[in-house]
């Protein structure tokens, strides 16, 4: 009998400790999960801030080649400014390849006379093509 | 070879090639360009092959028997059919320089168009005939905005009158004689009746016109007071004197005429002073 109260006294004391185990386990694991929502938090706030940049970034670039397609260029993207620059401009070709030389409108100045510059054009029959570096097909 | 003119040149080139007549590593005879696609152009070379779309970066072009030499350098490729072109012409002098004068952007990016243009602004479609234009310019402009005149998806020859009418729209030719009433920087909000550009909501500024490829079907008021007034306008072109003009031309009516393809609003000097 003693030997069975020294061994119920000890499997006691095991689970004893065994709970204050398990206790120090889950307080770790809460402080754990706490640290990683705040990770979480951290990188919410770092991904909004990143979103931020980006949507200021393309806002920076609201005209590159990939916002340029008819769906991207929105009514308040053409407005104030964003198209009438140069508007007098016809080609915009540089003069020395327009078919007439012209004085172009200088940004702001009143224009008279506006007239239009046609653009330069080509029979396709007269146009030549050739290779100006070896394709990398 | 005495008959080769009466052959396509790039035939004539590939059986030349084949046959083995070309000595190995001398240059190829040049391609030709075969159509206007978009805002670019389809090149066959002299075996054939198709060069399209990103597949131009890297070929010159030499325009007519004396005209300027380009190379295209970059292609870029903007959606819906409209492809930009960074293309670089040789100076008599020596060197090589971008043809495009820099947008609003800063780029210099070229389009092909095809066709040609007319000194009053009327733009002629025509198969085998190709002219190049410039982001920086008025047509340059409407390709961006969407207004693209190989688009027949709404109709036939829908695409080339919304185009006609939104350059006389920008470079406000009232009249649709090639004269401009504008001058650059003035701000604007432009929309149409296909949606293709949808106007600001609520509304800056009050409707200036209404615009169909031949000009204004009704002005309200002229965009820039001091290059003429609305009397002035009409004195020019009498036409658009008919009803409704002035306070008579608001969207609501300007909506339901005739041949209106395109409204612009702008700010009316005369009512603010300016």
């Amino acid at each position: 009998m003693n030997a069975l109260a020294q061994m119920t006294r000890r499997a006691l004391a095991a689970t004893a400790l065994s709970l204050v185990a398990l206790s120090s386990n889950a307080a770790l694991t809460a402080n754990a999960l706490t640290a990683n929502a705040l990770t979480a938090n951290a990188l919410t706030a770092n991904a909004l801030t990143a979103n931020a940049l980006t949507a200021n970034a393309l806002t920076a670039n609201a005209l590159t080649a990939n916002a340029l397609t008819a769906n991207a260029l929105t009514a308040n993207a053409l407005t104030a400014n964003a198209l009438t620059a140069n508007a007098l401009v016809s080609t915009g070709l540089a003069p020395e390849v327009a078919a007439a030389q012209r004085q172009l409108p200088q940004a702001g100045a009143i224009a008279s006379p506006a007239a239009y510059t046609p653009s330069a054009s080509w029979r396709l029959s007269t146009i030549r093509a050739e290779a100006a570096v070896p394709a990398s097909r | 070879m005495s008959a080769a003119p009466a052959w396509p040149r790039a035939v004539v080139a590939a059986w030349l090639l084949a046959l083995g007549l070309c000595p190995a590593g001398a240059t190829p005879p040049p391609s030709e360009v075969s159509r206007v696609v978009g805002s670019s152009i389809e090149i066959v070379d002299a075996a054939g092959h198709l060069h399209a779309g990103l597949g131009l970066a890297g070929l010159e072009l030499t325009l007519g028997d004396n005209g300027p030499r380009l190379r295209i350098v970059s292609v870029i490729d903007a959606g819906a059919g409209v492809l930009l072109h960074e293309i670089e012409a040789l100076h008599p002098a020596g060197g090589w320089a971008n043809v495009c004068e820099p947008d609003r952007d800063q780029r210099r990016l070229a389009l092909f168009i095809e066709g040609y243009d007319l000194p009053d602004g009327r733009q002629v479609r025509e198969a085998g005939r190709v002219s190049i234009t410039c982001s920086a310019g008025v047509q340059g402009k409407c390709l961006r905005a969407g207004y693209h005149p190989w688009d027949e998806s709404r109709g036939p020859g829908t695409g080339q009158a919304l185009f006609q009418a939104c350059t006389r729209m920008f470079r406000a030719d009232y009249c649709g004689d090639g004269i401009g009433w504008t001058r650059n920087g003035m701000p604007v909000d432009i929309f149409d009746v296909h949606g293709i550009q949808q106007a600001a909501d609520p509304a800056t500024w009050p409707l200036e016109a209404a615009w169909g490829p031949d000009g204004a079907v009704c002005v309200h008021h002229t965009r820039v007071l001091q290059r003429g007034t609305l009397a002035a306008l009409l004195a020019h072109c009498p036409r658009l004197a008919e009803p409704p003009v002035g306070k008579g031309c608001t969207e609501a009516v300007a909506r339901g005429l005739p041949g209106a393809l395109m409204f612009i609003r702008s700010a009316d000097e005369a009512q603010t002073g300016r």
